[in-house]
């Protein structure tokens, strides 16, 4: 059994939920219609485009093209989270990217060449889904993790000051702030393994029974790819809460914030 | 040990500088009394000369020697600060005095025992407060005090303070003051107080010095 496919026509007659959309934002005065019809276009052209890269990569299966790829969609996570932190004494973004691209690109090979065992390990069509799940989910745990860690130290600054002043070192000082934002950031993926399949069926697991398999082999892959979300979102919170840490106290333990 | 500023200045970003080539030493077992108004630069002479924060030109010098590019948890611990404000860290009264030995560089010194602490705490006047009380409600006299014996836990050569009777009731504030004048007379620690109190040390030899926007920091008498 195979998806069945979506022609230009089915396309068409999906525009028209915009319409109906843009009707209802009329009809209201909510004004989101321009940005509904651009937010449209932008899906189609985004996707489109996503669709022909991911196409030509599939194709090549050229490993440092894929490598080369996952890097940049890291790339946009780490701008992203660097947006929604808005701090601006400290630079998140270098600390974020490169973290994100050891740890992720470690787990997303791990689980591809040793769980799924996908010959070779950087096969495309799963190295870069599976290494996308990642990327989008511990995105939010980084910046959750981040905002967290900005906001404690703020709040905390004379308690860290405190510990400083009696010989403390600055991890000395913020163990128990790092620990909070790993926590803070790591929270919701624990949470899923909770509720997942119980409140909502996840969106890999969806795709896979759409595209034809049993559930039985759609739960496995599910379970994989909750289980290497969980870990991708530790280690790379972590590391990037370790690099940004250090990045807000200069050489001789005096807060930057 | 003999503190230095040499030819400090301060400025935070975007404001007019704060202080500005402003050089003073400390030596060994003086009282030091610096007054002046409110926001000339007090508190961040002494953060500066802790370390909490570093100038933005000049250097500070321990017997001759940079001390922020050296060991500076250690300059810290010899050379003790007390908050304005004290702050106390969520637990008991043992677990604010014991903090300064939760870290590495407390690893040559041993804890004090239960009546040390308890000792140090009746030289406060703090003898009716029980150690295994939560520090977080005591009244700011008493935090003050607490703080101050935290503080003297690092066995600090030179003790900064700033202000640290300013928020005290006066009997509170008495208490402190001899403590501060019996640290520095009877065990040769070095006292730098900041105050905008009429606060008249009896038993020290004092060391006047007065910081103005205008002029900088003199000798004050």
């Amino acid at each position: 059994m195979s998806v069945l496919p979506i022609g230009w026509q089915q396309l068409a007659l999906c525009a028209a939920f915009v319409v109906i959309a843009a009707a209802a934002s009329l009809a209201l005065r909510l004004r989101l219609e321009r940005d509904l019809l651009w937010g449209s276009v932008r899906t189609f052209a985004q996707l489109f485009l996503v669709g022909y890269v991911l196409h030509f990569i599939f194709d090549l299966r050229n490993p440092a093209l894929v490598l080369l790829y996952y890097v940049w969609m890291i790339f946009w996570a780490a701008r992203a989270v660097r947006k929604r932190v808005n701090e601006d004494r400290v630079r998140v973004f270098g600390p974020t990217f490169v973290s994100m691209v050891v740890s992720y690109v470690l787990v997303t090979a791990f689980v591809t060449g040793a769980i799924v065992g996908a010959r070779p390990w950087y096969l495309p069509q799963y190295f870069i889904p599976l290494g996308g799940m990642i990327i989008g989910n511990s995105m939010n745990a980084v910046s959750i993790g981040l905002d967290r860690l900005f906001s404690d130290l703020r709040k905390q600054r004379a308690e860290i000051e405190l510990a400083f002043c009696l010989g403390a070192t600055y991890q000395e000082a913020t163990r128990d702030h790092l620990r909070d934002a790993a926590k803070a950031g790591m929270i919701p993926s624990v949470n899923a393994l909770m509720t997942v399949g119980l409140v909502s069926l996840p969106g890999m697991m969806t795709g896979q029974i759409l595209a034809g398999q049993p559930p039985l082999e759609a739960i496995r892959y599910q379970i994989v790819v909750m289980l290497m979300l969980v870990a991708s979102t530790a280690i790379g919170s972590v590391i990037v809460l370790h690099l940004v840490r250090r990045m807000c106290f200069t050489p001789a333990h005096q807060m930057r914030l | 040990m003999r503190l230095t500023l040499d030819a400090i200045s301060l400025q935070y970003d975007g404001a007019a500088p704060l202080l500005s080539d402003v050089s003073l030493s400390i030596d060994r077992g003086a009282f030091v009394l610096i007054r002046g108004p409110s926001g000339v630069g007090k508190s961040s002479l002494l953060r500066l000369m802790n370390g909490l924060q570093s100038p933005t030109s000049g250097r500070l010098l321990v017997d001759g020697r940079d001390a922020t590019t050296g060991d500076i948890t250690g300059h810290r611990r010899r050379v003790g600060y007390v908050q304005q404000t004290p702050v106390m860290v969520a637990g008991s009264v043992a677990d604010n005095l014991l903090l300064p030995f939760n870290y590495r560089s407390a690893r040559d010194q041993r804890p004090p025992t239960q009546d040390t602490l308890a000792a140090a705490l009746d030289l406060y006047r703090l003898g009716d407060v029980a150690l295994d009380a939560d520090a977080t409600v005591l009244s700011v006299g008493q935090q003050q005090r607490v703080a101050l014996v935290r503080a003297m836990m690092t066995q600090p050569e030179l003790l900064l303070c700033d202000e640290p009777t300013s928020a005290l009731d006066p009997e509170s504030r008495e208490i402190v003051e001899d403590r501060l004048e019996a640290t520095n007379v009877d065990d040769g620690v070095g006292v730098v107080l900041v105050t905008h109190a009429d606060y008249e040390p009896k038993r020290p030899k004092v060391r006047r010095l007065r910081l103005s926007a205008e002029r900088g920091l003199e000798d004050d008498g």
